[in-house]
């Protein structure tokens, strides 16, 4: 067991996956000789040369839609955006090409492909670096779209991934990339589309994914020592969604919070309340609560950002509301 | 207002010259080609005035020469062909039996599509389907050109696009990703002048559009008469052994008409009974029957008689197509994702 950080993390899947297949490449802004923009890919120009590790030009919709054309002709391209928000521009490549393609060909082509880098809000970047992405690409059937928030998750989710025979969307996060993990050395994956129980509790479920479920582990902290036990459910996956976990923390619990970096229209934390209503309305005793991203595009002054954006404090008051504290 | 196609510098060729190097049979299966890409587009139509068809239905009617010639001239399996919605042509020639086209446009399980794509998604191995987003298959083009450097085969990628879509700005993206990378990709603008049902000189802020572009970008480009599959046949031919040597892109513009509209739901209130009468008389189809006779390679009755087989094996094609079971509705969610 190691002691490394979630760039570490990533870094070490996308070389073994690398050594591992000769398929695998890697291509986005500044990725080989600027070691990326957030030094992800330091070191793997010198690894792995020119022909896997691909400085592009800024032109997403370009690189993205060759990345997918190069996937469908039998490569595995790991496409980093620099920020998720600049997949906007790829925007029709993802939706309309990526998703879509095995479907429409009856299964005669695939796309292996992953898209990963950072989303969500970096620091005081203001709105149009900022936003989430896990339920707007979780709308499309045919994307896969991962947020871990560990660093063994990291690894392990990157490198199923990267052997996925469909898209993948991961979802990173600029604010996580220095957190230290015990991360296993030895060669292991972690299946997409499997929830897990960070920390056990029997009064309250949250449910959340990346990022914010630093701030709910606070809020379990928080609530322990009052002898108040939350139980806190890691997504890992957005789509598919492990609803499943979810039933079962809310048959001991019967409460449920769902927290996400992204807005509450028709966010994640609307499917999930759908999916419970249907499946497991009887196992709650109380209103859902959710806390996100305001409504708002996210501002760039420092006291309106931190208003905005899930923090511990949201969260200890939502749950204060829920069980009536 | 539609532009006759001469009076432009087209990349030709000796006539007699490429016939010979053909040879009577090549030359014949060009024009079988052609002819039953005509008789598919017709009687496809026929099946979709009888409500045996939906959804868009674009017609390749009177561009036959283009593909023809280019396939023709490459071979299917030396390329990776990238087309649009107008792809039941490029399906033809690459795989895709008349049965399974029929059957596609029926939307039953026999389609090459199974029955998921329809009339704009044609799919054969060579042809990764026919794209319904003007312009965005232009990128997935320099994806197949990649794959090629990357792994060091020999394969061309073609990529077919229309005038209308020559202005959007993933085209240049990936012109540009094409030239700086040295990618080995041929692009084809198909100007059958008509972006739908706007002139490409509302359209399109140069003119010829490929040589403006391929001056940009420092790339060969060719202006090719896309009435002759002759001269279509010879050019492609001689830019497929430049590029598999140069691996440089290479554009070409051929210069075209569709005899129908835009699509099946195109009223053409933007060309007259005169225009089409005009645009009718440049029949690719047409004009190589006189050469082929002129050539002394047929005759007009042994023509008639090739014609007569080729209706006859489309007609049974279609009724084989419409035999196909229809697609299980216990599938519907089958093959949207893998593990």
């Amino acid at each position: 067991m190691a002691v490394i950080d979630v760039r570490e993390a990533i870094r070490s899947a996308l070389k073994e996956e690398m050594l591992r297949d000769p398929d695998v490449f890697i291509l986005g802004e500044e990725v080989a000789e600027y070691d990326g923009a957030y030094k992800i890919t330091k070191g793997l120009l010198q690894e792995f040369g020119d022909r896997r590790v691909i400085d592009t030009p800024i032109s997403e919709a370009g690189f993205s839609g060759l990345a997918i054309g190069a996937a469908m002709a039998g490569l595995r391209p790991v496409v980093e955006f620099m920020s998720f928000n600049f997949s906007f521009v790829s925007f029709d490549q993802i939706v309309s090409n990526a998703a879509k393609i095995q479907y429409m060909t009856g299964g005669l082509f695939h796309v292996p492909i992953v898209f990963r880098g950072p989303n969500g809000a970096g620091p005081r970047v203001s709105c149009q670096h900022s936003h989430c992405v896990a339920a707007l690409y979780s709308h499309f059937p045919g994307l896969k779209v991962v947020a871990p928030y560990t660093g063994a998750d990291h690894k392990g989710l990157l490198k199923s991934a990267i052997r996925c025979n469909s898209p993948v969307l991961f979802l990173e996060h600029e604010l996580e990339y220095n957190t230290k993990w015990e991360v296993p050395d030895h060669d292991f994956l972690v299946p997409i589309g499997k929830g897990q129980i960070l920390k056990e509790g029997k009064d309250l479920t949250i449910v959340s994914f990346s990022r914010p479920l630093r701030f709910c582990l606070e809020a379990h902290e928080h609530f322990k020592k009052k002898g108040i036990t939350i139980e806190v459910v890691d997504l890992r996956t957005i789509r598919p969604l492990d609803i499943g976990i979810v039933l079962e923390s809310l048959k001991k619990t019967h409460r449920l919070l769902i927290v996400e970096e992204g807005h509450k229209t028709n966010g994640v934390g609307a499917e999930i309340i759908a999916q419970v209503a249907k499946l497991g309305i009887h196992l709650l005793d109380a209103p859902v609560g959710r806390v996100s991203q305001r409504e708002t595009p996210l501002p760039y002054a420092a006291n309106l950002e931190a208003l905005c954006l899930p923090s511990t404090e949201r969260i200890i008051d939502e749950i204060k509301t829920l069980l009536r504290l | 207002m539609h532009a006759p196609l001469s009076g432009f510098s087209y990349t030709t060729y000796d006539k007699k010259k490429v016939l010979s190097s053909l040879g009577k049979n090549r030359a014949l299966e060009l024009f079988s080609h052609m002819f039953k890409i005509r008789q598919f587009e017709m009687m496809s139509e026929g099946i979709y005035l009888e409500g045996l068809v939906a959804g868009f239905f674009h017609s390749y009617m009177g561009q036959e020469a283009i593909q023809v010639g280019a396939v023709n001239a490459i071979g299917m399996d030396k390329g990776h062909w990238i087309t649009t919605y107008r792809c039941h042509a490029l399906a033809l020639l690459t795989g895709c039996s008349p049965i399974q086209g029929f059957a596609e446009l029926l939307g039953n399980q026999l389609g090459c599509a199974k029955g998921r794509g329809g009339s704009m998604h044609f799919v054969t191995k060579h042809m990764p389907l026919g794209q319904g987003i003007v312009g965005g298959h232009t990128a997935l083009g320099t994806g197949f050109a990649f794959k090629s450097i990357y792994k060091g085969d020999d394969l061309v990628t073609y990529c077919f696009l229309g005038d209308g879509a020559s202005v959007q700005g993933v085209f240049y993206e990936s012109i540009n990703l094409a030239s700086l990378w040295s990618l080995p990709i041929v692009f084809i603008i198909e100007n059958n002048v008509w972006g739908m049902g706007t002139h490409h000189k509302r359209a399109v802020a140069m003119d010829p559009i490929g040589a403006h572009i391929a001056k940009a970008f420092d790339l060969e480009n060719h202006l090719l008469d896309g009435m002759s599959v002759l001269d279509s046949y010879a050019l492609f031919k001689e830019v497929h052994e430049r590029v598999s040597k140069t691996k440089r892109p290479v554009i070409i513009e051929a210069k075209t008409q569709r005899f129908k509209g835009h699509s099946r739901s195109d009223t053409e209130y933007y060309r007259s009974k005169e225009d089409m009468e005009e645009i009718r008389s440049l029949d690719p189809i047409e004009s190589f029957k006189k050469d082929l006779i002129a050539e002394g390679f047929t005759t007009q009755e042994e023509l008639k008689e090739q014609e007569k087989k080729i209706k006859e094996e489309l007609f049974q094609s279609l009724e084989a197509a419409k035999k196909g079971a229809p697609c299980d509705i216990g599938d519907i969610e089958s093959g949207v994702e893998s593990d």
